[in-house]
């Protein structure tokens, strides 16, 4: 019988995964809060996308650079192919595969989110940062976490 | 499998879309029931209008069709430069866009969102309407029935545009079939009995004449019948969905559809000023639609009467097709210039644009809850929208026209030209004639919808302005190995 608590090895950092679709401030900050939780942090960015050999540009030049810099080693960039255009099922099939390889770890899933002024200008927006919480909820283990970091659009006190 | 499996279809792959297109035999169902069915409500338009000039006023049907089948034939020529000036798709969005500016491009939308969401809600209401005449038992339920249908339409779009094709060929075959063989049939009796033809099905009594006849009477006779021509742009929309070489197809395609819906109208004009055939007051007892006097006429209300009838029925309320095949089209045009939500882009698990054909049904499904379905209420709505796209998309080949000079540049601009100067005129007279009865709605939705297009436009720019980054991430503040 597992003791109850946490499960997950604490000797070991989680590994954290986010979720990119294109270089921006979002991205920018939600790679910082990632790579802050672990020094283990992989990027997913879900084919196909016009912006995939951007984004891979970008990244090699806003990201890749500066942690060599910093003497750190950089997060990694992963693409996955989608021939159903579906965004969230690869991601989600991602996670689960890679919290079965390493069943003593846990995983934390940032979720970089655009967050609009006024109500009405969500539905400007795709909400697959919902879906896929939502998604790795219904599908997920007791070792994987979900954190939103929101960008706002608008001034906060 | 699951239940979304179920109703709309296991996913498809994006390297499957070459066999989602198709050729002229599935292309004239798919984009030409709009128009071949529009002879069903056409001429009874204009005939509604001539009540008041009881049984004389049947013969100014010859004049009036005869004006609109002109139009037709040089709508057709615009169409068929369009086609060949932009094979990627010319829709009259895409055309007022590049030679009339981005605004003209923006009314031209507007126009054809509201002719594509009146589409769907004239052709359900004027089936079920045909429907519930035939029946007067189902009367009662004619709300329900139209939302019944339109939901059917709905989830057979979301399967695909290939396998709707063939679910829609048979009754349009049908439809088209009864009629020409009605026509030839009524008009070797009319040969036969010197002009005079005896009608097989008793006609009802001609109305009482309570009016002289006006210019201005003819004129809106005139309007009210060019909601015949609602439909013909279909195709140039939609050329990329046609197989190599899709130019050609779609060409063949649109030959074919103008030249059929030209010998229905010619047709129909002809019997109906033959045989004396006045239309019936809608929404009265006793109201018959003209196809059904004019086939009982004929053949008498035998198995081809009802045969024929219910091939109208499918036809009208399947027009609403040629609607679900375009509308989304056109919103992703749209959306991709950012003047609507991007989600109007993405294609969905069967590779159609499943955000335009939900927001379609929705909204056509408003307008039939709204006016409880009926079709007469209904067509001054319609005829504004097409005709403003008819419009705007012929002044739009003018200009391209003078922009490219080819060897016949000035006939084209001049074909083109006139048909934009007709249809304008339509417009107007339509606008004057039948603003009370519910131009003002469109009048009213065309600009409210530019607004909203800038809005979302302006608001899409701003937010690219503010998330576009030019900094790299600060890595010092990271994790380290243990």
């Amino acid at each position: 019988m597992p003791a109850p608590g946490l499960r997950g090895s604490l000797s070991q950092p989680p590994i954290v995964i986010i979720a990119v679709e294109r270089w921006s401030h979002i991205t920018r900050q939600g790679i910082e809060f990632a790579a802050r939780l672990s020094p283990e942090v992989i990027a997913l960015h879900v084919e196909p996308s016009e912006r995939s050999d951007l984004l891979q540009m970008d990244w090699e030049h806003y990201v890749d650079r500066p942690f060599r810099a910093a003497g750190k080693e950089p997060p990694q960039l992963r693409l996955l192919p989608s021939p159903y255009r579906f965004i969230i099922i690869p991601i989600v099939q991602f996670i689960l595969d890679l919290s079965k390889k390493n069943a003593t770890r846990s995983i934390i899933v940032v979720i970089p989110e655009l967050v609009e002024d006024k109500w009405y200008e969500y539905f400007l927006h795709n909400q697959r940062g919902r879906l896929l919480e939502w998604a790795l909820l219904a599908r997920g283990n007791d070792r994987i976490f979900t954190v939103s970091a929101p960008w706002y659009v608008g001034k906060r006190p | 499998m699951n239940l979304l499996d179920l109703i709309v279809g296991k996913p498809l792959k994006t390297s499957d879309e070459r066999a989602e297109q198709i050729g002229p035999a599935e292309g004239i169902p798919i984009f030409g029931l709009d128009a071949l069915s529009s002879a069903a409500y056409g001429p009874e338009a204009a005939l509604s209008l001539l009540i008041p000039l009881g049984l004389l006023g049947v013969r100014y049907i010859i004049p009036v069709s005869s004006a609109i089948i002109t139009l037709l034939v040089i709508v057709y020529f615009s169409y068929r430069q369009t086609i060949a000036a932009y094979p990627a798709g010319g829709g009259s969005y895409t055309v007022a866009r590049f030679n009339l500016g981005a605004r003209a491009g923006l009314l031209a939308a507007a126009a054809l969102l509201a002719d594509y969401i009146l589409t769907v809600a004239v052709g359900i209401s004027a089936g079920v309407g045909a429907l519930v005449s035939a029946v007067p038992r189902l009367l009662p339920h004619t709300v329900s029935l139209c939302i019944g249908i339109l939901i059917v339409i709905t989830i057979l779009n979301l399967r695909g545009v290939r396998e709707a094709g063939v679910i829609f060929a048979v009754p349009t075959y049908l439809f088209v079939g009864t009629l020409l063989i009605t026509i030839f049939a009524g008009a070797i009796r009319v040969v036969l009995s010197g002009g005079h033809p005896m009608p097989v099905a008793p006609l009802p009594p001609p109305p009482p004449m309570t009016e002289a006849v006006s210019y201005w009477l003819l004129l809106k006779v005139f309007a009210s019948g060019c909601t015949a021509l609602t439909g013909v742009e279909a195709v140039s929309n939609g050329v990329k969905a046609f197989r190599e070489s899709a130019v050609d197809n779609a060409r063949r395609t649109l030959t074919v559809i103008i030249f059929l819906l030209a010998i229905l109208l010619a047709g129909i004009s002809f019997l109906v000023k033959s045989y004396g055939i006045a239309a019936t007051d809608p929404g009265q007892p006793g109201y018959q639609s003209i196809l059904s006097m004019l086939i009982g006429a004929v053949f008498g209300k035998g198995v081809f009467y009802y045969i024929a009838i219910a091939s109208i029925l499918f036809v009208l309320s399947l027009s609403a097709n040629t609607a679900f095949a375009d509308f989304p089209r056109l919103c992703r045009a749209i959306a991709q210039n950012n003047y609507l939500p991007h989600a109007f882009g993405y294609r969905g698990r069967r590779l159609v644009y499943t955000y335009g054909i939900v927001v379609l049904a929705l909204l056509s499904g408003g307008l039939l809850l709204l006016f409880r379905c009926v079709t007469d209420r209904l067509i001054p709505l319609y005829a504004v929208g097409a005709f403003l796209a008819f419009t705007l998309s012929q002044a739009g080949m003018v200009m391209h026209w003078r922009k490219h000079r080819g060897p016949h540049w000035l006939k084209s601009a001049l074909v083109n030209g006139l048909g934009a100067l007709v249809t304008g005129i339509t417009v107007v007279v339509v606008l004057v004639a039948k603003f009370a009865e519910g131009a003002w709605i469109t009048l009213l939705f065309v600009p409210l919808t530019i607004v909203f297009f800038m809005e979302v436009r302006r608001h899409y720019h701003s937010i690219k302005m503010r998330i576009a980054c030019r900094l790299p991430v600060c890595a010092e503040a990271s994790a380290s190995r243990p």
